[in-house]
């Protein structure tokens, strides 16, 4: 077993599981059925490794595979250091 | 890959909850030869950004009507498509926060069980024990049904288009309409940046695009785009069931299976267009909204947050109905916000319909002509 989305525990064999089951053909589909890459990485530990992964199985060159669109904010921040409420970190 | 000559009963323009509802119905029924064009990938659009509540506590018999027989269907889905879509049925608490709101919440509670909706008025305790980090000291009551409940659109759309191929259906990505082909009054052909496809009927299904759709076939329909924003936290571990809302905070807020809590807050600034980006509007207004509500959530760390579009009618109900100009097109748009919820009996009536069958509801309520008619009443249960 191999664990690649280190966030929510999703293996290699989910993943190509996951990717026969529902035809899947590209990386921005496969990011909203097993959450992979919406972690608190933001898919920078597990995205390079399952563009590998679908390159193999699609047999489609790396460059072809979508990469997923980031999101704010780039880290994680506690909703109430947006509004100045220094009881967030208590 | 490009295609060509192909013929198909039925084209649906856009793979979202209602083009693929309908595709699957469309089959269910036995309709025969049907393809769905999705211009990007599958959940590229409004159902993939959406925060995935389903409600009957609505406050018009058009929307109650659509809501209350969708969550019919809902509740049998997972086991017709034989997949988890995560439908759970946690309820919607609505809280008002003044005398004058909390008098519509009960009108609309009122107009709920005269559809057989079994909604409750709470005292703000009888809330606070359904929802227990509540703040309830601005709270004058609040609203719940039980029935109400949640699903996750991406798992939706994945499990109705392995179903649809199942089936014998089509969906076709990166795919986008370009044009049509009209003869007189019928659309013969469907042009696509991937080449045309021939057809007999046409289902309109691209939700804030659907103007684009329409201005293609010489008809202005009476939709848009307005961006609205939404964000996920962190996972934490179980703290309530239901969706809240609040119609005069315009906010709304759930916890996800995995724990994570998704929710949003409507700009009642915004202009509609197809705008992107987060703005910075947001996090803020959210965060200061949700912490006057629930305290306990300053702690929580947002992990993401992103853009969608309410594709919007000027009474904030829906359109399904033929199209005014081109025979043989319907027109299935301006859900306003909620087209994921109303999916399913939505995509069950335009089946009906393009199968020749009476539709199972009446729905000259959702016609494009009431617009032209001056016969608008604007929905006020509108959240996000």
């Amino acid at each position: 077993m191999k664990i690649v989305c280190r966030c929510y525990d999703i293996t290699e064999e989910e993943i190509i599981e996951t990717i026969k089951k529902y035809n899947i053909t590209s990386l921005e589909e496969l990011k909203r059925i097993l959450n992979v890459g919406m972690g608190e990485c933001q898919g920078r530990t597990c995205i390079p490794i399952i563009i590998s992964i679908m390159s193999r199985i699609l047999g489609k060159s790396p460059d072809d595979i979508e990469v997923p669109k980031p999101r704010p904010p780039a880290f994680t921040v506690r909703l109430g250091d947006f509004i100045g409420d220094e009881d967030a970190h208590k | 890959m490009l295609i060509s000559n192909e013929k198909y009963d039925v084209i649906i323009i856009g793979a979202g909850s209602i083009g693929l509802m309908t595709a699957y119905h469309f089959l269910k029924m036995g309709g025969k030869s049907v393809i769905v064009l999705e211009k990007g990938y599958l959940g590229c659009g409004s159902t993939g950004r959406c925060g995935g509540g389903i409600r009957e506590q609505w406050g018009s018999p058009e929307n109650i009507i659509l809501a209350k027989k969708s969550i019919d269907i809902w509740e049998k889905l997972p086991k017709e498509l034989e997949d988890d879509l995560e439908f759970h049925q946690g309820g919607y608490l609505i809280l008002a926060f003044s005398e004058e709101e909390a008098e519509t919440l009960k009108q609309n509670v009122h107009l709920q069980h005269k559809f057989g909706i079994n909604s409750k008025i709470l005292t703000p305790e009888e809330a606070k024990e359904i929802v227990p980090i509540l703040n309830t000291s601005e709270i004058v009551l609040a609203t719940y049904n039980k029935r109400d409940a949640k699903a996750s659109p991406f798992r939706t759309l994945f499990a109705l288009k392995r179903k649809i191929e199942e089936m014998g259906g089509k969906i076709l990505t990166h795919t986008e309409v370009i044009g049509f082909k009209v003869k007189g009054k019928e659309v013969k052909e469907v042009i696509t940046t991937r080449g045309s496809l021939k057809t007999n009927l046409v289902v309109n299904a691209t939700g804030a695009w659907s103007k684009i759709i329409g201005k293609m076939l010489g008809e202005n329909l009476p939709v848009e785009p307005y961006r609205h924003e939404i964000m996920v936290t962190e996972r934490l571990a179980h703290l309530f069931d239901p969706m809240v809302i609040s119609f005069s905070k315009g906010i709304y807020f759930q916890q996800m299976p995995r724990g994570e809590i998704i929710g949003g807050i409507g700009n009642p600034e915004e202009k509609p267009g197809f705008f992107i980006q987060p703005t910075s509007w947001f996090p803020y207004h959210f965060a200061k909204t949700l912490i006057e509500i629930a305290p306990a959530l300053r702690h929580v760390r947002m992990l993401r947050h992103w853009i969608g579009y309410y594709e919007v009618t000027p009474d904030a109900k829906p359109i399904i109905d033929y199209s005014e100009v081109i025979n043989n097109v319907i027109h299935a748009t301006g859900f306003s916000g909620h087209g994921f919820m109303v999916s399913p009996m939505v995509g069950k009536i335009v089946a009906e319909m393009l199968l020749g069958k009476s539709p199972s509801i009446d729905i000259e309520p959702y016609s494009i002509r009431r617009f032209r008619e001056g016969r608008i009443v604007r929905e006020t249960g509108v959240v996000g």
